[in-house]
């Protein structure tokens, strides 16, 4: 070994290629190599390993890279393949296809036969596949010896592990606790019986923060059954909720999104929200109430004793509800009315954030109402084992030999549990996908398995078992939470075959590998499907705990989990951080939301940063004047400000958590400070003026249409009249000679604008994030966008989105001024962007009237990690610097489809060709296809008397129609 | 240098034309008083200073595109929906500009206003810099600027035509039609002059260089005669440039879809702005150097008066086509139409929609009054307010329209960045450097045209007696105007 060498090494030591091509050779290197504190370390373990390949040949490790001799079955580089898998969130679980190029999993969408998925996802589902290539992602195990971090492996843990456990071993296990995420998996919670059995005094517990836990205590309460809810939004005519985001933030929220959508296209539901913050299930309610947090137990309660006293048989003795405002008592009143008429198609829900007396009522209600087995069925709760309190005990008493948390991260998602001091007193071995707030506390941290490329297996709340199957190799040493408890349990079996034994189980005690394929291939195993509960009522102690609700003064701050990156969990994902929120339009961050009327009450300019305080603690923070909001409610939402999840999430937004000490409310004080906040919005990102106000109010009911349920129902009359669409043209109109012609409908009675599409479409055609600076220049990339409107009062405000693509005009504004004819129309109706010949001038974007161009201000991939280029889509290309793209109605996918169909000698059928944003879309509001065809369903919707186009007027001739949304209040008939 | 007769010749006399030149109006006082300054061997202080100043500005331009062509148009301020800013508003500003030195020496030589030969070397010089000026910013402003000759139709391996239904493609015919031809007038008409300065030269290099700039130009009869013909033909073929150049740059805007900019009124719209802007230019630029090289008798307080007047005059063609887009606006009953111009007049670009109408409206009145017409420090303030309101006037088009228009889900706010303002900084900068150099080096005053116009020319003229006619004493000196420019000198 030169000394010139050594040199030349340490000149290089700092340079992010160098580090590049280190962590590509040696990830254990890398890790020592980006943590400056270990200098030492590095230069051991660099001094070792290239001591020891240098000395055995001065050259690099021999290496087997052969091609195939001969081509593995169904294998043919290029062509995609598709793999049945599962991805757990909400403690439920969801059916996902994903598809893989040449072993790289790219792109995620819904499997259609999983009862919870029906073909669609949530966006979290979509921005998983970036989450796997996360270059932030822990790599290796790391142990901490008196806050020295020192990069280890799993061999050294297995030997520590052993010597810990031999202390709770010889005790039946006392000490050993285990803190778990709560994810339905059957071979975890097999794992975990088979620990109680070895160690009969260990404990579990299972912490979630979005589990519905109260939900299951809620039932337990009522019938002595913990159980949890399965709502069928399909078959209600009357839905009430009370704080619950159903058809976004729920367990089953792809499925009743779904199921509310069929409804609401024919006008045959009606929705009734009560609600502090607005949630997408609020803005799509026909009858929408801002209530303060305090005030929704008392109007559960008022809604009871209403229907009580209209004769439903609840037979409970219900406590006074108190007094009832006038717009209180007219939406109880009416909504108990409409309850009543609706009978079995009622429902009622509450959201997490009540007691579980409240979701007690809520049970009793829906089995009065007869909705019991027809808008919901009840089947047993996901188990969820012990609670923080409990675990906070013993750690504070010193009974915690080993604790083992398995995911999650509870030093950000319990901040009111004093972890730093109690992680001391226990041995923590953390196993986490990045080596986070909780990992640094820990003493040991182990690098986590994503699902996208281990084993695993979940269980559907409906019983379905999903087998969760990898896409890839691990990419770095990770294990998933089965395979530690495994090592726990020291069975040193592979993921593999943990989850075989399982299935074994669970299929009859015999492995049955035909049985097995067809579950691989299909995504689910039914078995006999787990058969709704039948609960019986218990006795009604429970009732009294409504009456004691918390008086409703001052000033309450209400949290909520973040509508993109949930609890903090996908905060260092960059897709969900860009995705804008779907009410505020945030990026980048979060915002105290208030109404506008509290706002100027508490002398807050939208935008401003304030102070709240709470219980001796205080945030800062910018304000978010939103109408909707409840008054004297200071929405706070959790997720952001954390410390240690990755270079894209550190210090993005605020953490509020330490305000709520556990609870889900607080009484705050507010106060402005003057300073201007930093919010970056992707729609008014400048408060409107007056006279914008005034012109929004003038278009949105000409750009979003309603049309009423009474007036659907009575036969409608086409909502664009005579020659809209298609007004005359003074010159001969050019004719398309394709043989098909794609066209779209955006149907805005299912539209519960998600995001959902705005991220699949993200995923599947390399639109770059460009982060928080270049959104607040108004230059966020995404290729969809859904626009908010806000209609109507701002204190009690209507809702409308919009989703917003390239209309694809067959008389295209943009298409006649590039100079250089770099955007230009196919004979199949579709507008083209041809990347190679842009130019950039940007005249196609300012002549754009729907403005859904978007340019390339900067290479926006100039850095990007090796493993990040791992997602992109090999069939688009990935744009330079200076270029202008748009959507392509997924040009790539119309070209493979039309492929198949010319090697199958068939013409294309009608859902052949789905587009990304179609396919995701929960409420498949989103319909493609050919318009020449008429017997598909774009041409039948494009005929549909609910169908017209934004902007015809300016002969656009679009090729993308919008379904005018379906509103059912009496109001609007 | 005698002290002339009278200063102010803007007095109108009935039966009697004012003088278009003053002082010692004889050939060779002329020529030497024109010559002399591109002769001298050391610049006057301030010119050193000013040229300074506008080179270093010249090289922050440079700095700030090459910070911009290795960075990319992300250094600006724009986005989507306001993908044009500074940069538009620039060319388009600049263009303007551009129109004053074609208007005063083909139009008005067309019109046979005599008086416009004292200013329109200095003016065509302006033209011809500021088109340069205005020619980067389209240059610059794409996103992949080393694809730009893309926007040429030349013979290609792409096989590919530029798309002729952009007016962005009219753009590059017109504009660079615009520049071939005021860059050929400008020299065409210098020959004469040029080989005056040839014949004066003193040092071996003038000799060549103005030698060679002069094309053998001997003054002959002959040459005269082609000379003229040719500078008149020069002069008919750059008139309808004249209006058509910002006609089709008024079509970026007119034929596209937006509210406030798809409108019929554009084109003349746009040319009287030219002028205007044009106009308020030149007597930006003339009023110091006049006062510098001490030109007072050659630009007289009459030219200053006849440029005032237009000046007002295209100020209130520019004040009728704001009003009447109000009014087109109200009229239509188009609701997005008449929101642009409220929020234009009202919304958040509100200051520079007023800042407009201050400088280009309000401002301009002045000029009712003879008194701030001959008044040359009232006229530099004046005409700086107008060039002001006039950049504000296509700031105001490009980014208020552009900013909020069909849909208000896309609406946004465009803040330029400091790149922007240093590039349009530099951009004067590029200007007035090249404007400097031409007043070192080349003859700002047509002196040749000049001298066709003092009163001793006319005399010689035959029986038509036109513009020049004066009422003082007529000289004769029969043998200095058959005996052409090298004669003059006693």
């Amino acid at each position: 070994m030169s000394k010139a060498y050594w040199r030349s090494l340490s000149e290089l030591e700092d340079s992010p290629e160098f580090r590049e091509k280190v962590a590509q050779e040696f990830p254990l290197l890398a890790e020592a190599l980006t943590d400056p504190r270990t200098r030492r370390d590095f230069l051991k373990l660099a001094g070792a390993s290239l001591g020891l390949l240098g000395l055995a040949s001065c050259r690099w490790p021999k290496e087997t890279i052969l091609p195939f001799a001969g081509q593995p079955e169904g294998r043919i580089p290029g062509v995609p393949q598709y793999f049945a898998t599962a991805m757990s969130l909400f403690g439920n679980a969801l059916g996902l296809l994903v598809t893989s190029y040449d072993g790289r999993p790219i792109k995620v969408e819904g499997n259609p036969l999983h009862p919870e998925s029906l073909g669609a996802t949530h966006l979290w589902a979509q921005a998983a596949v970036l989450e796997l290539y996360d270059p932030d992602r822990s790599r290796v195990v790391v142990e901490r010896q008196a806050g020295q971090r020192v990069v280890s492996s799993w061999e050294n843990f297995r030997q520590a592990l052993a010597s810990s456990l031999a202390r709770p071993q010889a005790r039946g296990g006392r000490g050993l606790w285990v803190l778990a995420d709560g994810t339905p998996s059957p071979t975890r919670e097999r794992l975990r019986q088979a620990l109680s059995q070895r160690f009969p005094q260990a404990s579990w517990v299972d912490w979630d923060p979005l589990l519905n836990v109260r939900e299951a205590e809620g039932l337990a309460l009522a019938t002595g059954v913990r159980a949890a809810g399965k709502p069928r939004l399909e078959n209600a005519g009357v839905i009430a909720s009370f704080g619950a985001d159903i058809l976004l933030r729920h367990p089953s929220a792809v499925a009743n999104a779904r199921g509310f959508a069929q409804r609401r296209r024919e006008g045959k539901n009606r929705l009734y929200v009560a609600e502090p913050l607005p949630t997408v299930t609020g803005a799509a309610a026909d009858y929408r109430l801002a209530a303060r947090p305090e005030r929704l137990l008392p109007l559960l309660l008022a809604l009871a004793r209403e229907l009580a006293s209209s004769g439903l048989a609840l037979s409970l003795p219900l406590p006074a509800a108190g007094e009832l405002a006038p717009e209180e008592r007219e939406f109880v009143s009416r909504l108990a009315r409409d309850l009543r008429q609706a009978g079995r198609e009622a429902l009622v829900l509450a959201g997490e954030s009540l007691p579980a007396a409240a979701h007690a009522m809520v049970f009793a209600l829906n089995r009065a109402l007869g909705a019991e087995g027809h808008t919901v069925l009840y089947f047993s709760a996901p188990p969820v084992q012990g609670s923080l309190a409990q675990l906070q005990q013993a750690l504070e008493a010193g009974e915690v030999a080993l604790l083992l948390i398995l995911g999650g991260n509870p030093v950000v998602t319990a901040p009111h549990v004093p972890w730093s001091s109690l992680f001391s007193k226990a041995e923590v071995v953390r196993l986490g996908l990045f080596e986070d707030e909780t990992s640094r506390l820990s003493r040991w941290h182990l690098p986590q398995a994503h699902f996208l490329e281990a084993w695993g297996d979940l269980q559907a709340l409906t019983g379905e078992y999903s087998v969760v199957q990898p896409l890839i190799a691990p990419l770095y040493e990770g294990k998933t939470a089965e395979e530690v408890l495994a090592l726990v349990l020291g069975y040193d079996s592979a993921g593999y075959d943990l989850v075989r034994e399982t299935f074994a189980g669970l299929t009859g005690g015999v492995f049955q590998e035909e049985l097995w394929r067809q579950t691989l291939h299909d995504g689910l195993w039914k078995g006999e499907g787990a058969s709704p509960l039948t609960l019986t009522a218990k006795d009604a102690r429970w009732v009294n705990e409504l009456g004691h609700a918390p008086a409703a003064e001052g000033l309450t701050a209400c949290l909520t989990c973040d509508t993109k990156v949930l609890d903090g969990r996908f905060a260092n994902n960059p897709w969900l951080q860009e995705l804008p929120e779907p009410l505020t339009k945030l990026t980048w961050g979060n915002a105290a939301l208030l109404a506008p009327k509290t706002a100027s009450q508490l002398g807050v300019r939208h935008g401003e940063l304030v102070r709240v305080t709470a219980s001796g603690k205080e945030v800062l923070l910018p304000c978010f004047v939103l109408p909707g909001t409840a008054e004297n409610t200071v929405g706070l939402v959790a997720g952001y400000g954390r410390k240690a999840a990755g270079r894209v999430a550190d210090n993005v937004g605020v953490d509020v958590l330490p305000l709520f000490g556990g609870s889900w409310t607080t009484s705050v004080r507010l106060e402005p400070t003057g300073k201007r906040g930093d919010l970056a919005s992707t729609q008014d990102q400048q408060a409107i003026d007056r006279i914008g106000l005034e012109a929004l109010g003038h278009r949105v009911g000409e750009l979003v249409r309603e049309v009423s349920a009474s007036s659907l129902a009575a036969g409608l009359e086409p909502v664009a009249k005579g020659e809209e669409l298609r007004p005359p043209m003074p010159w001969k109109e050019r004719g398309f000679t394709g043989e098909y012609q794609w066209g779209m409908v955006v149907d805005l009675a299912s539209c519960i604008g998600c995001g959902a599409c705005v991220v699949a479409c993200q995923a599947e055609n390399n639109i770059p994030v460009v982060g928080k600076k270049q959104v607040q220049k108004g230059r966020q990339m995404h290729w969809i966008r859904v626009d908010r409107y806000f209609a109507g009062k701002p204190e009690n405000p209507k809702f409308a989105f919009q989703p917003m693509l390239c209309q694809h005009c067959e008389n295209a504004p943009c298409e006649q001024v590039c100079p250089v004819a770099a955007t230009v129309h196919s004979e199949e109706g579709l507008n083209e962007m041809v990347y190679n010949r842009c130019v950039g001038t940007r005249y196609c974007s300012n002549n754009c009237p729907y403005k859904v161009r978007r340019f390339n201000f900067f290479n926006y991939f100039k850095d990007v990690t090796p493993t990040r280029k791992m997602q992109f889509n090999p069939e688009v290309t990935v744009r330079g610097r200076g270029v202008m793209e748009k959507c392509t109605f997924c040009i790539q996918r119309i070209e493979k489809a039309k492929i198949a169909a010319h090697n199958e000698h068939r013409p294309l059928k009608d859902g052949d060709v789905v587009p990304a944003c179609a396919q995701v879309c929960p409420t498949q509001a989103i319909v493609f296809g050919n318009l020449n065809d008429s017997s598909s369903r774009v041409a039948k919707l494009f005929q549909d008397p609910r169908a017209y186009g934004v902007l015809t007027e300016l002969n656009t001739r679009p090729r993308v129609l919008y379904l005018a949304k379906v509103t059912n209040s009496e109001e609007a008939s | 240098m005698s002290q002339p007769a009278i200063w102010d010749n803007s007095h109108d006399q009935p039966g009697q034309r004012a003088p278009l030149v003053l002082g010692d109006d004889s050939f060779a006082a002329i020529t030497e008083r024109v010559a002399s300054i591109a002769e001298r061997p050391k610049p006057p202080r301030w010119w050193t200073v000013t040229f300074s100043i506008s080179l270093a500005l010249t090289v922050v331009l440079l700095a700030m595109l090459a910070y911009l062509f290795t960075v990319g148009v992300g250094v600006w301020g724009l986005n989507v929906p306001v993908a044009w800013g500074f940069d538009i508003t620039n060319f388009v500003f600049w263009v303007g500009i551009g129109h004053a030195g074609t208007l005063i020496s083909a139009i008005l030589f067309l019109f046979r206003q005599k008086w416009r030969t004292s200013i329109n070397r200095f003016a065509e010089g302006m033209t011809i810099f500021a088109v340069i000026c205005a020619g980067i910013f389209p240059a610059i402003h794409t996103g992949r600027p080393w694809f730009d000759y893309w926007l040429f139709p030349y013979p290609n391996q792409m096989q590919m035509w530029p798309n002729f239904r952009s007016p962005l493609m009219w753009d590059v015919f017109a504009v660079s039609t615009y520049f071939t031809v005021s860059l050929m007038f400008w020299y065409v008409g210098m020959i004469p002059d040029l080989a005056t300065l040839r014949d004066r030269a003193k040092t071996k290099l003038r000799q060549i260089v103005y030698g060679v700039l002069a094309l053998g130009w001997r003054g002959s009869a002959r040459h005269w005669h082609r000379y003229e013909r040719v500078y008149l033909l020069l002069a008919a073929l750059a008139t309808p440039l004249v209006l058509s150049v910002h006609s089709v740059v008024s079509f970026d805007f007119a034929v596209s879809q937006l509210p406030g900019w798809h409108a019929t009124i554009f084109p003349p719209y746009f040319v009287a702005g030219a002028i205007f802007s044009g106009f308020a230019m030149v007597l930006t630029l003339l009023i110091p150097i006049r006062k510098a090289f001490h030109l007072e008798e050659l630009v007289t307080t009459r030219h200053l008066d006849n440029m005032a007047k237009i000046l007002l005059a295209t100020s209130l063609m520019v004040g009728y086509a704001y009003g009447i887009e109000f009014f087109t606006a109200w009229y239509s009953g188009n609701h997005f139409e008449a929101f642009t111009f409220y929020n234009r007049a009202l919304g958040p670009y509100a200051w520079a929609y007023w800042i407009m109408v201050f400088c280009n409206v309000v401002v301009p009145q002045i000029f009712w009054f003879k008194k701030a017409r001959t008044t040359p420090w009232i006229l530099l303030v004046g005409s700086l307010l107008v060039n002001v309101g006039m950049w504000f006037e296509r700031f105001v088009i490009v980014v208020t329209t552009l900013s909020r228009d069909f849909l208000p889900g896309n609406w946004g706010i465009y803040k330029p960045t400091w790149v922007e303002l240093l590039t349009l900084a530099g951009s004067f900068g590029l200007f007035l450097t090249l404007f400097l150099l031409f007043l070192r080096f080349l003859p700002m005053v047509a002196m040749a045209e000049v001298k066709s116009v003092v009163p001793r020319a006319g005399l010689e003229r035959g029986p038509h007696r036109g513009h020049g006619q004066y009422w003082g004493e007529i000289p004769h000196q029969h043998e200095e105007i058959l005996g052409g420019e090298n004669h003059d000198r006693r």
